[in-house]
């Protein structure tokens, strides 16, 4: 037990020695940046306008310190730069987005559970499937890699990002995605063979207006109706289409009914058999829904639809209050919250010790009869989980994902690991949000045509960092055991 | 004479050598992690190519500046971070790759083209006056050449399959010619896939050797091969200074192995291998260990510069997005197949990759995919690479060894066994 204590004391010693004049360095050198660059392009600064960038700056900086906090916590326990991590947190964005749309189907519709709750449960569940993601990365590629040199594991990382973004690609196609729905349509198709709909194959699509169909369900005449599924219960079916074997296509209309108010079934549903290749494909195709009856509003509004908003008392540059969407604070909320658990999990688990003692020394650690793949498991799902919160956090907050996104954040999150001290997890705070704020204040002060160099800057703090101060913020130089 | 696009594929592997080579400097024996190649040959191929197109400077000074850049970016990258222990080189030089990226695309789109990249660059085609009888004997004897080294690799990628497959099988069913078996199936599966689609495998590789004759003279009508034997001394190879372009790149090749050979067993050389071995114990031998690793570095970067400048003035275009991240992972896989620390391991990994990234095309999107499962697979299976660390003269001593002992010795099953384990 003493010996416990002393070591915990130890390492809150070692991570409260802040290295004021380096930080205060840093924090200061983005700022004089950008307010040089703001008086060439000749913007006035108000209070307002700082306050309003140096929360986008905290907002990044949130994000980045969540992505940090996977590639620290890694770093430390195997002395691996797990390049795939940025590639996670696309996932995590990209599962959160189905979820989302699953749960406002399954909660919101139907049960009306309001969508702030039904982002919470996506946002646990791709939590979740991204944490185990994670470890079945580091269960097939990196363990196999343990004994190895760190430049093939280093090689092996490079290419599981690689894997992943490519299959991400393939898997959710190349092009953006609203992560947030602005309209979400679902469609119940019903498939029978008498008219009667008696045993009727239920169909459900979201978003999709066509699907192709097996031709073996469509070899004697078949009767297809279609209604849309709303918030408000579901519309009225529209009129029944009848498929028979020996025609090639065929559709129903729905009478215009004038001023209905109210849910309506799609205008039409059609379908079509055509040859390709000696094989025939069946598709069964309706028409969009009323964009009225299916708009959605933002997960952080109110009952009209307006996004939830805390107006300061502070002018900026154009004369209007700034504005902080209820979200960014969530933001930063989330990730303070995320940070102070898992810094207490560190310094006051079981779990903590063990990863600190096999992160000081693996082979004692072991000895000391650690389980130390578990642990190293475990450390790669709390980074996945991470990874994931940020995600989606950043999926509603920039609105568009893809699955190249992970590539710049996780470069500038590991950058900001380095910066902070890599291995701390107080480190990886701060640095995410140094490298936040000086990217926040830059991208807004340059010229527009500049706004990618801030991109550059990251790299520009690194080597800073490096040439100053090898290990960071927050962390202690080591001395290299012969 | 070789199909156009085929020649320019080989250019690229001629290229490629040269790149990998200088990253294999890099990883291979001194154990540096870069992993912003890419940006090198960003910085020769801008350089020479503003330099020479839009600035009017000769082909040589181009190629000399592109050379310089190449090594002050190393500098002022290398500096910060090779004083250091740990993969920080590697998070810095794909930054600073990234940076270049950036850059190229916003700075001067007078002078570098903007996203859209540079078209206006001359080809070394340009620059090459060429004796026009020496054409079809040239162009023929390069034909000879890479359908030797084509089917050298082939038949060694063969072998060594069969061998890798010998291994397993041999842990269940033991025989010691499973690998001839192997290799005769795979040799009959050429065979009858080329009897099944009527000889067009066989017209893939060498075209067809039926050729219309009309006023411009013998014009083969089926462009569709590789190696065209049958069109080496048409009209359309005099015509063709292809032969001086692989002489040039094979002599800048041959010149690079030669400065690398004796760099790698000089004193500054050694010194680079020690210090990958163990860097501790290079310091207490007095070595300066970050000014030997910056000088590696700096040399490794000055030939990457050289691929680059080599780059520019053989393809038709190049722009930003050609030296991202990918570019960077390609030439890293290809050193680390052909194995860390081995110039020959370079030359075929290099040229594996080349030709299997043009060759994997019909995957479309999957081809990425294959080529990042390749990737892992392979340093899990075979984190050495395919030679290891050993050179094409000590592969052919190791082999003869094996052969004489098998010859002269007691137990031929000894040997064997030895080499199989």
């Amino acid at each position: 037990m003493r010996k416990r204590e002393m070591a915990l004391q130890d390492y809150t010693n070692k991570a409260s020695m802040f290295r004021w004049p380096l930080l205060i360095a840093l924090i200061a050198v983005p700022l004089v940046c950008g307010w040089a660059g703001a008086l060439f392009g000749a913007t006035t600064i108000t209070l307002g306008t700082v306050v309003e960038q140096l929360i986008l700056g905290l907002i990044l900086g949130s994000v980045y310190a969540l992505i940090a906090l996977g590639y620290t916590l890694v770093y430390g326990v195997i002395k691996l730069i797990n390049f795939a991590h940025g590639d996670i947190y696309m996932l995590g964005a990209f599962f959160g987005f189905y979820l989302l749309r699953f749960m406002i189907r399954w909660l919101h519709f139907t049960h009306g559970v309001s969508l702030i709750w039904c982002w919470i449960i996506s946002v646990i569940i791709s939590a979740a499937v991204c944490a185990l993601i994670a470890v079945v990365m580091e269960r097939l590629a990196y363990r196999p890699l343990r004994g190895s040199s760190r430049i093939a594991a280093l090689i092996t990382a490079v290419g599981v990002s690689f894997l992943l973004e490519n299959a991400g690609i393939i898997v959710f196609g190349a092009n953006p995605k609203s992560y947030e729905p602005k309209t979400l349509a679902v469609y119940q198709v019903e498939l029978a063979a008498e008219q009667s709909f008696a045993a009727a194959r239920h169909l459900e699509f979201v978003e999709t207006t066509q699907r192709e169909l097996p031709v073996r369900w469509f070899t004697d005449t078949q009767y297809a109706r279609v209604r849309l599924v709303a918030k408000d219960g579901s519309s009225d079916w529209s009129p029944v289409l009848e498929i028979t074997p020996d025609e090639s296509h065929g559709y129903v209309e729905s009478p215009s009914s004038g001023e209905q108010t109210g849910l309506t079934p799609p205008a039409s549903l059609g379908y079509s058999r055509k040859q390709v290749g000696g094989r025939q494909e069946f598709s069964l195709s309706w028409a969009n829904a009323a964009v009225d009856n299916v708009r959605m509003r933002p997960v952080f509004s109110n009952d009209q639809g307006e996004q939830l908003a805390v107006y300061l008392p502070l002018k900026t540059a154009q004369g209007h209050n700034v504005r902080v969407p209820v979200f960014n604070i969530v933001i930063v909320a989330v990730t303070l919250i995320l940070l102070w658990a898992l810094n207490q999990l560190i310094n006051r688990s079981m779990f903590g010790m063990s990863m600190r003692a096999l992160s000081f020394d693996g082979d004692a650690a072991r000895l000391m009869g650690i389980n130390t793949d578990k642990v190293i498991a475990q450390t790669f799902a709390i980074g996945g989980a991470c990874a994931a919160v940020a995600g989606n956090m950043v999926g509603i907050y920039n609105q568009a994902i893809e699955p190249l996104m992970g590539i710049l954040p996780g470069i500038k999150a590991f950058v900001a690991a380095v910066v902070g001290g890599i291995g701390s997890i107080p480190g990886a705070a701060v640095g995410g949000m140094i490298m936040g704020i000086s990217e926040a204040l830059v991208k807004s002060n340059i010229p527009s045509d500049w706004s990618s160099m801030a991109d550059a800057l990251a790299f520009a703090i690194l080597i800073a960092v490096l040439l100053f101060k090898p290990s960071g913020i927050f962390g202690s130089a080591v001395k290299e055991k012969v | 004479m070789i199909n156009p696009y085929w020649e320019l594929i080989i250019l690229l592997c001629l290229i490629n050598i040269i790149f990998t080579v200088s990253l294999n400097l890099i990883l291979g024996y001194n154990g540096q992690f870069s992993l912003g190649h890419a940006g090198f040959l960003a910085i020769g191929c801008y350089t020479s190519g503003a330099l020479t197109a839009n600035l009017g400077w000769p082909l040589w000074a181009g190629i000399l500046m592109s050379i310089v850049m190449s090594i002050i970016g190393a500098v002022i990258i290398g500096y910060p971070c090779l004083r250091l222990r740990g993969d920080y080189l590697a998070i810095a030089t794909l930054g600073f790759a990234e940076i270049l990226r950036i850059m190229a695309n916003a700075i001067r789109p007078d002078l570098f083209g903007g996203p859209t990249g540079m078209q206006n660059v001359k080809s070394f085609y340009k620059y090459i006056p060429v004796p026009e009888p020496m054409n079809g004997v040239g162009n023929l004897l390069f034909t000879i050449l890479f359908t030797l080294v084509f089917f050298a690799l082939l038949v060694w990628g063969i072998w060594a399959l069969a061998s890798f497959l010998q291994r397993i099988i041999n842990r269940r069913l033991r025989w010691d010619h499973w690998r001839w078996l192997i290799c005769g199936l795979v040799v009959l599966a050429v065979i009858v896939a080329n009897f099944a689609c009527r000889g067009a495998l066989f017209y893939r590789i060498f075209g067809r050797w039926h050729y219309e004759t009309g006023s411009g003279g013998a014009r083969i009508i089926d462009k569709a091969g590789i190696f065209h034997f049958f069109q080496a001394l048409t009209k359309d190879s005099f015509a063709s200074p292809q032969w001086a372009m692989f002489a040039l790149f094979i002599v800048v090749v041959a010149i690079v192995t030669w400065m690398i050979r004796n760099y790698l067993i000089s004193v500054p050389g050694r010194a680079v291998v020690a210090i990958r071995e163990d860097e501790i114990a290079a310091t207490n031998l007095g070595l300066n260990c970050t000014w030997m690793k910056l000088q590696n570095f700096m040399f490794g970067s000055a030939l990457a510069g050289l691929a680059g400048a080599m780059l520019a003035h053989t393809i038709p275009l190049f722009k930003p997005m050609d030296f991202n991240f990918f570019k960077s992972v390609d030439v890293l896989l290809m050193v680390v197949l052909g194995g860390m620390g081995s110039i020959t391991g370079s030359f075929v990994g290099a040229t594996i990759i080349t030709v299997l990234l043009e060759a994997l095309r019909f995957l479309g999107d999957w081809r990425l995919v294959m080529y990042s499962l390749i990737l892992i697979l392979f340093m899990i299976f075979k984190p050495g690479g395919l030679l290891g660390s050993a050179e094409l003269g000590q592969l052919i001593r190791r082999r003869a060894e094996t052969a004489i002992q098998r010859l002269v010795g007691d137990d031929p099953s000894a040997g064997s066994e030895a080499r199989d384990a």
